[in-house]
């Protein structure tokens, strides 16, 4: 718990005291997403179609890129309901896509913030 | 009644005397307790008439806002009287012909305890109760002041013109380096 509620306090009072430096929690990254890869990077592939998750009404909140997974966790339900702990395989890989998303997530958040402490650096810098 | 019917005057509050009457449904012209007693042979005749002893009658001090020749009763709750005493109103807690204080809304069983010692006094009640209140609001003015939150960006949904990364490189090569 420790990982992911480490920053939690921390958040609150850099978000307060030092708002230019942080990223609020609602705020989408604003700079250049390949500046600093010199490889560049992979782009995100969308495996699930939009007539397949809308035939299986995927609530909009859900329609990510981890929706193919949800897609096999759900008809596997279906099919072994109500001996769903067959599923659990099917589970695991989706939990596992959902994780991969949320670190990816948590990583975007620290480029962005640390882009605007070297930004923040450099306007200092010019102006002294 | 009136104000059951769906009438332009009777929308609002009804000013109707049936429905104003009920504080004056219990009086008794007999009830109305006489002129304030300055001479002993008035005080006298009061207390005989509150089923008093002359010497335990004494009356509110008459300076307008007293209330007649009433007597003013020892300031206790009725809640602290004897309950295992054989009453002649037990549920009442009080004797028959026995004067009601004064102020018996006040004091009566299911009300005020007035008069009695507690056991922690009522400065700290009041101070503790203000200090639970005022803790309640700092703490909600501080997680108001001070909102945390998860160190992420809002979900990636995919979306038309828009792509997505991830922290892979392009090529399977060496992994890239920011400078």
């Amino acid at each position: 718990m420790g990982a992911a509620f480490g920053y939690f306090p921390e958040s609150g009072f850099n978000l307060y005291f030092r708002p230019e430096v942080t990223p609020g929690p609602d705020e989408e990254p604003t700079f250049d997403p390949c500046l600093g890869f010199e490889n560049g990077r992979k782009e995100r592939v969308m495996v699930a179609t939009e007539e397949q998750m809308r035939s299986a009404k995927i609530p909009p909140s859900e329609r990510d890129y981890c929706a193919h997974h949800l897609l096999k966790f759900m008809a596997c339900r279906k099919e072994n309901w109500p001996w769903v702990v067959n599923c659990e395989h099917e589970k695991h890989v989706y939990a596992t896509c959902k994780y991969d998303d949320y670190v990816i997530r948590m990583k975007e958040y620290e480029r962005e913030r640390r882009l605007r402490v070297r930004e923040q650096k450099n306007k200092e810098i010019e102006a002294a | 009644m009136s104000f059951l019917i769906k009438s332009a005057p009777f929308r609002h509050f009804p000013l109707h005397p049936l429905v104003l009457a009920p504080k004056r449904t219990h009086w008794n012209k007999d009830y109305k307790p006489g002129p304030y007693p300055y001479s002993l042979e008035e005080k006298r005749l009061a207390a005989e008439k509150y089923n008093l002893h002359p010497a335990e009658y004494r009356a509110y001090p008459d300076d307008g806002f007293g209330r007649g020749d009433y007597p003013k009763l020892p300031d206790l709750g009725y809640e602290s009287r004897d309950h295992h005493y054989p009453w002649d109103n037990p549920e009442h807690l009080r004797n028959f012909g026995e004067p009601l204080h004064a102020e018996f809304g006040l004091v009566r069983q299911d009300r005020l305890n007035v008069g009695v010692k507690m056991r922690y006094p009522l400065w700290l009640q009041v101070l503790q109760f203000f200090g639970a209140m005022l803790a309640s609001a700092g703490l909600f003015w501080f997680f108001e002041k001070f909102k945390a939150f998860h160190p992420v960006i809002p979900t990636q949904c995919p979306e038309e013109g828009v792509t997505h990364y991830t922290f892979e490189p392009e090529e399977e090569g060496k992994p890239g380096k920011s400078k």
